[in-house]
């Protein structure tokens, strides 16, 4: 008897540890409505789409929704002397700290997407699909991640270099900064990786706003331009000059047809997007009538009779205005007491900068963003422009202006090429030594890339943002201001991270 | 797999052939032929139906009617007597032929059988902490729902009504709550079949903003169905729940056919409901006298001035007085006297081969606000078969269709959306339902554009729940003690809304016709396969089990909704008619499973020591990747003192024993795929009007995620005197939870924190909290004889404290869910869960002079503005300035102790019992009072009658704020205790000896909420809008109104 029961539970033990074998399976979560890393990464369509979601992050840059793109350009321009702006954190009066929620959220927006790149990188080698455009893919992904350590090595310096996807708790919570060459080292790598891949240019209308040859060259460029003009100590490498130079100079050759738009407002014109032959090389593209495609961002940059509203608004700072400003190339007529200055304009660029530019005090309205009007949330088509020709000539000035004793015709080439399209007078090299031209060309450079969310780069670039904003008034402000403070939450949550000086 | 039978039929042989054995040897002892009456010592009658057995076989026979046995036993053999109601005796047998036996009462009924998981056990052998609820006292009130039944008649058991609606949500709490964020439900276990409880399943209704879901899944069980439920409370009971134990376990045993005792029952009965605590509202006259007075306060043009007003006239405090104008009280616009009818046929019966009980039931409750109600059309059919020597099959199966119709409780604030209550107390009594053609006043002005006679008459949100439980068993035994229990079970639910606002609504008419349909359903499916073994060795004896289980659920739903119809005719059934088509449709599909390892050993050494070891290893597919599988062990050990000699020679005390529980359960309702990683829709347009799909991470894996872990310790003691007609039931209790899923806010290097919403947070196992408590019973048959009179009594109190939160301590949890539910709660390390956190009123200022004696330590007032008559804030922290960090606990749902006592008196045939049950020092946090007690402005509506007793200079002997205070609280908190008449029955049994065809026949008269004695000025001090959240408790959100229910019913069978 008890040999049949012993039996009897011997056949139930086989029975359950069979069904144990399948105990694995049993209790797996099955997904159904949603995706998760176990259900995607198996086709082409999904590498197409894993790509896209690092694309997408940029597309934040001009969605009020979550708002990055204003305070990208409350950090990047309104902390300069060129921009005014009531949104978020004070840049007025520069009284800004490390619990402004601008950075967090800017601290944030770059590890996200940086994120995505590296799962981009570990889960499409291993999916079957055309090998070219996995490797076309990658690069392009390269480049993005490049583009959002470049301004984040720019913003905070030493950073968390984080290479790989990050899946799970472990490992994430002790990481620490490294240093801000090893950074520059990775976007080099990153950006040469993608220049060895990309196409010129895309055959597909539906790819005209994918990562270009061209883009990545420029943005390399630029990265050895930020190095080679030795702003930062810690970075500086005079003999990246040159290297700067020679990607510019490609860029300005064939295959390359970049060129300058013969009208200005051609190149903020949504429906002649992504032609480089107006000098459109990389952008965050934006769409209308899509659901949630376009950019709210307008909305933020074109608000000069909305001062009161509950959006604030975004304005150049009054002394653009001025002599110093654009109004050294106006005439001022009229009457001109304090309150109303009438200006003929001589320089083109206000015909898109500015809604009316005879009363520029009152209506700032900044037709770079606007689309006649309001078109409903985050349906703006305008794409934002992150490289754009201009920039390359101005560049191309910088960086010769600092390799050659005095400017000579070479110098002035680029940024005469910006002036002539702009119908104001070319500068004459004759006229300015190495130190006077290089503040000309940052005045140049704020003429033309105003409301581009650049002047802050540049500043620091040039080591001059203490000065300007010492002349504007910020008295208090020294070399500490030349970093950003790393947001306080992240520094709350993670005590190996340290915090810049001064902040 | 052909090994099985054979194996089976070998071992049948076997059982077969060791039985021609047993039956070759017995003769060869000396036998005798017994033969005896057994009679009750209580008024000497025969008792028919007594046990009468060998002691350690299972030989055995019944006594007749008569009450008169005959048996065939050895010398020196044991026979025992038993019969529940009885203390069982054992008697020796000698030489004698004739017994004659006389057994006491057992008023405690130790030899009751009592359902514990799975498996049962006698009372007295139990070493957990195990409560029982038997149909005849379920049968005594008129619930409709189960979990009423438990209402205040088990000691440790909170059962709240989440809405009194028919049909309406209720939330049950076993030894208090045992977490934040997962549900503190108990699980349910019908018939063996653990089911889903989770209201969240029920589809909303959509734009109806906030509604809380109204129906109770469990409202389909028809309570008449119920044998009798036991509630499992400390962890020897419930760890072989094992990760589902934590909150509790309450088993339903349905009623099954007994042998030999055919019958055909009706029971039916028909009651009419009248709202038991109306909220008076201000009339026309004081509303426009009060809005005036704000107006004249704040120098805003008057408003009520015989004259047009926002293009509406609007007329003179005085001629609302005089009748001019006329005035309407809106709440009694949409409230009616209810009913309820209830219709229950059953037949049951069996022989020794075959048994059955088969019911059907119809419930119809309209409830008291207009186009409300629930109705439930529900079957049983459970069947038992023994086909042969060694196998006995049987199921439990039940159906039921349940209709709610949805009368707009509970809502949110946003009252055009369709609630009803909350309309109907902010309406302006100035106005009227209808305009002079007889049309609803739809798009009137102020608040009147909910109006919430329309609303209740013509709008339509319905939800149709069907629900299959069913269970089948075979249990093969294999040996003498030794079964083989293999079930398999499906609980299988649909749940219907059907939503539509017609343009005779206001937000009806905003969209020309708003319709939608929800769908969800739930699949549940399991397999038991259980081993019990069943063994006496002289002093030895133990009872095992154990088993492998599997159980899996699929959800699935979807739902969509389209505006703008042609005609209101369509209602919801053509979605396709409407114009605008583009409102969310969605569809979802989920799935969980869950494997389980589970044993238990109870050793019982000479009916005095008893022990009980149980393990349970749980596989979920809830947990993480690294913690699959969890383990919940339990030791209980309980000492039988009554039994010792010492004891039995004092004669005092009838039963007396004492037993101690430790174990280990856990709670695995962490929510579904919270440890995986997730992937989202980030699309991206490559070029103008190129669309390209994008998809990205959106959450991270969290491969440690489990369940969250209680251990609890218990303590009980209990004692019985006068053959256990006294008794009293101590119970203490502690429970700490760790690992509570709280959670984290993420780093941003981490790559997942959403750029746009900051804060990104992550579940994680971190925080703990603890629950202590003591629970005492008693029941006391204070007369016996011909008239009798019995008492049953529990008190009840629990003390929750939060132990550890996040890193970062104190969490106010605030944001979309709380402003929906309304009171904002504030967790921190020492408080209990649920506690709100305001800024604190100190009465009013009554004159100038008060108000200038409110100053800080520089002589500012600290009230900058205020004037006599406005509400005194206090300087909680005492820097001199009152701003919102000037806050302090206000209110604690939680109550101190919670009571319950029946008392049951019987003559003859009457019976009358009366039920009584309490709740004290439990605060209410009522926000929709946050309306109607403040006057702040015109478009909050109407406000409560006691506002007429207004601060006034000529009226400072109130406590009623001025109209047009400058400082106002957000909140409205009241003290919640409570004793009620929950219920008086007076029940005549009509003589059937007598009758033939009759066996038993009742009338009865029932009066449900008979009285409340409260301080808590809302509907009902029994209010809990949050339903089944765990940290919202006590919120009163525009709840319905209690009902007082007087009915009449009948008993028959045949």
């Amino acid at each position: 008897m008890i040999m049949k029961t012993i039996k009897y539970l011997g056949l139930l033990l086989l029975i359950t540890l069979t069904a144990n074998s399948c105990m694995d399976e049993f209790l797996q979560e099955e997904v159904y409505s949603d995706l998760s890393p176990a259900n995607f990464y198996n086709t082409e369509a999904d590498a197409l789409a894993a790509v896209s979601a690092v694309y997408n992050n940029f597309q934040y840059f001009g969605n009020e929704l979550w708002d990055v793109g204003t305070r990208f350009m409350v950090v990047s321009e309104a902390t300069t002397d060129i921009m005014f702006c009531n949104w978020y954190m004070d840049t007025e009066g520069y009284t800004f700290s490390s619990s402004d929620g601008d950075f967090l959220i800017l601290w944030n927006h770059c590890y996200n997407t940086n994120n995505k790149a590296n799962l981009v990188f570990e889960k499409l080698p291993g999916i079957e699909m055309n090998e070219e455009l996995r490797n076309r893919l990658i690069a392009e992904t390269k480049f993005l991640r490049a583009l959002t350590y470049f301004n984040a090595v720019r913003w905070w310096g030493d950073i968390p270099l984080i290479t790989e996807a990050i899946e799970d708790f472990s490992g994430i919570e002790n990481v620490s900064r490294d240093p801000a060459s090893q950074v520059y080292d990775q976007i080099i790598q990153d950006l040469n990786d993608a220049i060895a891949v990309l196409p010129v240019s895309y055959d597909n209308a539906a790819d005209a706003g994918r990562v270009t040859l061209g883009a990545a060259k420029t943005l390399l460029g630029k990265v050895y331009l930020t190095r080679g003009m030795g702003g930062d100590p810690a970075t500086a490498n005079a003999s990246d000059l040159q290297a700067a130079v020679n990607e510019f100079e490609d860029l300005m050759s064939d295959p390359y047809t970049y060129d300058l738009a013969a009208d200005v407002r051609d190149v903020f014109d949504y429906t002649q997007e992504n032609t480089p032959e107006l000098g459109h090389i990389f952008s965050q593209q934006y769409s209308q009538g899509l659901g949630y495609e376009g950019t709210w961002i307008a909305q933020n940059m074109q608000a000069m009779e909305l001062e009161a509203a509950w959006w604030g608004y975004s304005a150049p700072e009054d002394w653009l205005q001025g002599p110093d400003g654009f109004a050294h190339s106006w005439e001022q007529t009229g009457l001109p007491d304090d309150s109303t200055w009438y200006f003929i304009p001589h320089d083109d660029r206000l015909l898109y900068l500015f809604e009316d530019y005879n009363n520029m005090m009152w209506m700032h309205w900044c037709k770079k963003w606007q689309y006649e009007s309001y078109q409903g949330w985050a349906e703006h088509p305008q794409n934002f422009t992150h490289l754009r020709f201009a920039d390359v000539l101005l560049m191309h000035s910088e960086a010769l202006n600092e390799l050659r004793s005095a400017p000579d015709a070479e110098v002035v080439a680029g940024i005469n090429r910006v002036r002539a399209r702009a119908n104001v007078p070319e500068y004459d090299p004759a006229n300015w030594t190495k130190e006077t031209f290089r503040d000309e060309i940052q005045d140049e450079r704020n003429r033309e890339l105003w409301g581009e969310c650049h002047a802050w780069f540049d500043y620091v670039r040039k080591g001059m943002l203490v000065e300007r904003m010492q002349a504007f008034g910020i008295e208090f402000i020294d070399e500490d201001y030349n970093l950003f403070p790393i947001p306080q939450q992240e520094i709350d949550n993670n005590s190996n991270l340290t915090q810049n000086t001064g902040w | 797999m052909k090994s099985t039978p054979n194996l089976c039929g070998n071992v049948i042989r076997r059982i077969a052939l060791l039985l021609t054995f047993f039956l070759c040897v017995v003769p060869l002892m000396a036998q005798q032929t017994i033969t005896g009456t057994v009679t009750s010592s209580e008024d000497g009658t025969p008792v028919p139906g007594v046990n009468v057995f060998i002691k350690g076989t299972t030989q055995g026979t019944i006594t007749s009617a008569e009450g008169e046995f005959s048996i065939e036993a050895d010398r020196g053999a044991t026979l025992v007597f038993s019969y529940v109601g009885m203390q069982s005796r054992e008697i020796p047998v000698g030489d004698q032929t004739v017994m004659d036996v006389v057994m006491e009462p057992d008023y405690a009924r130790l030899d009751e059988v009592v359902v514990i998981g799975y498996g049962s056990m006698k009372k007295s052998d139990l070493t957990g902490a195990v409560a029982s609820l038997k149909s005849d006292e379920i049968d005594k009130q008129p619930i409709t729902s189960m979990e009423q039944a438990m209402s205040g008649k088990l000691a440790g058991v909170e059962v709240t009504q989440a809405s009194h609606a028919p049909g309406g949500g209720i939330s049950v709490r076993i030894r208090g709550g045992n977490s934040i964020n997962s549900n503190v439900e108990p699980l349910y276990v019908i018939d063996g079949m653990p089911i889903y409880s989770n209201n969240n399943m029920i589809p909303s209704s959509g734009p109806n903003d906030g509604v809380i879901p109204q129906l109770n899944l469990l409202a389909g069980l028809n309570p008449a169905d119920i044998e009798r439920i036991e509630v499992l409370k400390d962890a020897s009971a419930t760890a072989i729940y094992g990760a589902r134990g934590a909150n509790g376990v309450v088993l339903i045993t349905t009623k099954r056919g007994l042998t030999g005792r055919s019958i055909v029952e009706y029971g039916g009965y028909y009651g009419i409901q009248n709202i038991s605590n109306k909220i008076e509202m201000l009339d026309a006259y004081q509303f426009a006298t009060i809005h005036n007075e704000m107006a004249t306060n704040r120098g805003e043009p008057l408003r009520f001035t015989g004259s047009e007003f926002d293009g509406i006239y609007h007329g003179t405090p005085e001629e609302y007085r005089n009748g001019t104008l006329q005035s309407t009280d809106w709440l009694d616009e949409i409230l009616r006297q209810g009913t309820i009818k209830n219709h229950q046929l059953s037949v049951s019966g069996g022989t020794d081969r075959a048994k059955y009980a088969i019911s059907a039931n119809y419930l119809d409750n309209k409830g008291i606000i207009t186009g409300g109600g629930f109705n439930r059309t529900s079957m049983r059919a459970n069947l038992d078969a023994n086909v042969n020597k060694w196998l006995d099959i049987g199921n439990s199966t039940s159906y039921s269709y349940n209709k709610s119709i949805n009368a707009g409780s509970e809502s949110g604030l946003q009252w055009f959306n369709g609630g009803t209550i909350s309309a109907a107390m902010k309406a302006w009594p100035v106005f009227q339902p209808y305009d002079a053609d007889g049309n609803y006043n739809v798009t009137g002005t102020g608040t009147l554009r909910g109006n919430p006679v329309a609303f209740a008459n013509e709008a339509k949100n319905e939800l149709v729940n069907n629900r299959l439980v069913s269970n089948l068993f075979g249990v093969i035994t294999i040996t003498d003690g030794l079964t083989l229990k293999i079930s398999g079970g499906v609980d299988m639910i649909t749940n219907e809304r059907s939503r539509y606002f017609p343009t005779s609504t206001y937000s009806g008419s905003l969209s020309n016709g708003d319709a939608s349909k929800n769908f969800s359903k739930s699949l549940n499916l399991l397999n038991e396969n259980l081993l019990n073994y069943n063994k006496t060795f002289g002093v030895h004896s133990i009872n095992a089990v154990m088993g492998f289980t599997m159980q899996q659920e699929v959800n699935e739903g979807h739902s969509a909704s389209a505006q703008d119809f042609p005609s209101d005719v369509y209602q919801d059934n053509n979605l396709g008619a409407g114009a605008i088509q583009d409102i969310p449709s969605y569809s979802w599909k989920n799935q969980w499973s869950m494997a389980s390892w589970l044993g238990r050993i109870n050793y019982n050494l000479m009916d005095k020591y008893l022990f009980s070891v149980t393990g349970r290893a749980d596989g979920s597919s809830k947990f993480g990747a690294d913690n699959k599988w969890a383990f919940f062990p339990s030791f209980a050990a309980a000492w039988r003192i009554s039994q010792e000699e010492f004891m039995q020679n004092l004669g005092v005390f009838s039963n007396m024993k004492i037993r101690a529980s430790y174990g280990r359960t856990g709670n695995s309702e962490i929510g579904l795929y919270n440890s995986l990683a997730m992937l989202g829709v980030m699309s991206y347009t490559f070029a103008e009007g190129y669309k390209s799909p994008g998809i990205g991470p959106s959450r991270m894996a969290n491969p440690d995620l489990k369940w969250e872990t209680t251990d609890q310790a218990d303590i009980g003691f209990e004692v019985g005197f006068m053959n256990n007609r006294l008794n009293f039931l101590v119970d203490a209790y502690y429970k700490k939870t760790t690992d509570l899923l709280m959670a984290i806010n993420l780093l941003g290097t981490s790559g997942y924190v959403d750029p746009g919403f900051g804060a990104e947070t992550h579940l994680r196992n971190i925080g703990s909290l603890e629950n202590k408590g003591l629970e005492f019973t008693s029941n006391y048959d204070i007369l016996v004889g011909t008239f009798k009179w019995s008492f049953s009594g529990n008190f009840y109190m629990n003390r929750n404290e939060i132990l550890q939160l996040t890193e970062g301590g104190a969490i106010t949890l605030s944001g979309g869910g709380i402003d929906k539910h309304g009171g904002k709660v504030y967790l921190d390390v020492g408080l209990p869960v649920g506690v709100w956190r305001e800024r604190v009123q100190d009465g009013i200022f009554n004159d100038q002079a008060e108000l200038d004696g409110h100053v800080n330590g520089d002589g500012e007032p600290l009230q900058p503005g205020a004037m006599p008559g406005d509400v005194k804030l206090v300087d909680i922290n005492g820097d001199g300035v009152i701003d919102g960090n000037d806050q302090d606990i206000v209110g604690d749902p939680n109550p101190d102790y919670t009571f319950g006592i029946t008392n049951e008196f019987a003559y003859k045939g009457f019976t009358l019992n009366i039920f009584i049950k309490g709740s004290q020092g439990n605060d209410i946090n009522a926000p929709h009072f946050v309306h109607s007690k403040q006057i702040s402005t015109i478009s909050n509506g109407n406000l409560i009658a006691d506002m007429w007793n207004r601060w006034t200079p000529e009226n400072t002997d109130t406590d009623v704020p001025r109209a047009g205070c400058n400082y106002l609280l957000g909140y409205e908190v009241f003290d919640g205790s409570y004793i009620r008449i929950k219920n008086v029955r007076l029940i005549y049994n009509i003589p059937a000896q007598n009758i033939q065809w009759l066996q038993n026949a009742q009338v009865y008269v029932n009066i449900e909420n008979l009285a409340t004695f409260t301080d808590y000025p809302g509907f009902d001090p029994e209010v809990n809008s949050a339903g089944q959240s765990a940290w919202q408790r006590g919120i009163a959100l525009n709840p319905y109104p209690s009902m007082r229910t007087v009915l009449f019913g009948v008993k028959i069978g045949l």
